[in-house]
C-alpha cells in the first residue's frame, strides 16, 4: 500500500534529476560562473517542482509556483491523483519595452501527481503563500494505518 | 552621448564568489526578467517562498543585490517526492549610473519581486537666450 522512494521509479528519478540540477546551481554559485543559458525552471526538471510528504493521517503537497495567483490555479483531486493546472501570467508590458534578460517562464503548466493511497477529496485544503502552494490531503479512512490489538489467548 | 542603464552581471565578483555562508543550505540565483521602458528599468525575479520580511534589496554604489531566504515547510513526515529544496536566493547586478535612487519601488506578489528603477532625468541641453539692448 505504501510506496517508498525505491519502489516509485518516477519519483526517485525526478528527485535525482532535481538533485543534480540543485547541485549544478550550487556549483555555479560557488565558482561564481553562471551558465550562459538562462537559469530557471524547465531545464532538467518539470514545472512546478513538487515536494510530497506523508504523515500518518495526511499527504502534504508543496509546489513552487512563483507568479501564480489563486485565480490562475486549478487543483483537482480524484482517487489517488492530484492535478495541478494553471497559467503563469505575463506582466502587462507598455509599448516599446526592450528586454535585457528574459529568464522567467510564462508557459502554462499541468501536472498530475500520483499518491500512494486514496484521499478524502472533500477535506482537501490548499493555500498559496508567497508563491508556494501548500495542499493538505487527508487520507481516506481506508488508507489510514490501523492499530491492531493483539490479544493473548 | 548615450547613458548606459544596462544591468550587467558581475562575473567573478568577490561578493558572489567570496565569503562562505555559515549555513549549508543551498543558494540559488533567481530567474529574472529585466526590461527597460522609456522611464524605468524593471526587474522581475522569481522568489518562491520568500516573505517580505526576509527579502533584502540593496543598491550600493552601482551594485544591486537581491537576497531572500525561503522558509522550508514546517511540515514533518516521510518524504515521498523531493523535487526542490528551499534555500536562499541571491543575485547581484551592476546598474548603470542613471537611476533615481529616491524613487525606487519594490513590490512582492505571489513570490515574484517587481523592482522598478526609475531612470534619472538627464541634464537637458539648455539654450541660452542672448539679448541685445
Amino acid at each position: 500500500m505504501f510506496l517508498t522512494r525505491g519502489s516509485y521509479p518516477w519519483g526517485s528519478l525526478r528527485g535525482a534529476l532535481s538533485e543534480m540540477e540543485r547541485l549544478r546551481r550550487e556549483m555555479d554559485h560557488v565558482v561564481g560562473a553562471y551558465s550562459a543559458r538562462p537559469e530557471g525552471y524547465g531545464d532538467a526538471s518539470v514545472f512546478p517542482p513538487v515536494n510530497l510528504l506523508e504523515d500518518s493521517d495526511h499527504y502534504l503537497l508543496n509546489a513552487e509556483l512563483p507568479g501564480v495567483g489563486p485565480e490562475d490555479l486549478e487543483i483537482s483531486v480524484k482517487g489517488k491523483q492530484v492535478s495541478l493546472q494553471g497559467q503563469r501570467k505575463s506582466p502587462q508590458l507598455p509599448e516599446g519595452v526592450r528586454f535585457h534578460r528574459r529568464e522567467r517562464s510564462q508557459a502554462g503548466f499541468s501536472r498530475l501527481i500520483g499518491l500512494p493511497a486514496e484521499v478524502d477529496a472533500d477535506k482537501v485544503e490548499a493555500r498559496l503563500e508567497n508563491g508556494v502552494l501548500r495542499v493538505v490531503l487527508p487520507k481516506a479512512e481506508v488508507a489510514k494505518p490501523r492499530k491492531i490489538a493483539v490479544s493473548a489467548s | 552621448m548615450s547613458v548606459s542603464t544596462d544591468l550587467t552581471r558581475r562575473d567573478e565578483s568577490p561578493a558572489t564568489a567570496g565569503a562562505e555562508r555559515t549555513k549549508t543550505e543551498p543558494v540559488y540565483a533567481p530567474a529574472v526578467d529585466i526590461y527597460e521602458t522609456q522611464d524605468n528599468l524593471v526587474l522581475l525575479a522569481d522568489l518562491p517562498g520568500v516573505a517580505k520580511e526576509d527579502l533584502t534589496i540593496r543598491l550600493e554604489e552601482e551594485v544591486l543585490t537581491i537576497e531572500g531566504a525561503a522558509h522550508a515547510s514546517a511540515a514533518t513526515g516521510q518524504h515521498l517526492l523531493t523535487e526542490y529544496i528551499s534555500g536562499t536566493f541571491y543575485r547581484q547586478f551592476t546598474v548603470g549610473e542613471a537611476i533615481d535612487r529616491e524613487k525606487i519601488d519594490a513590490k512582492l506578489k505571489n513570490g515574484v519581486l517587481e523592482l522598478v528603477l526609475p531612470k534619472a532625468e538627464k541634464a537637458k541641453p539648455k539654450r541660452i537666450q542672448v539679448t541685445s539692448d
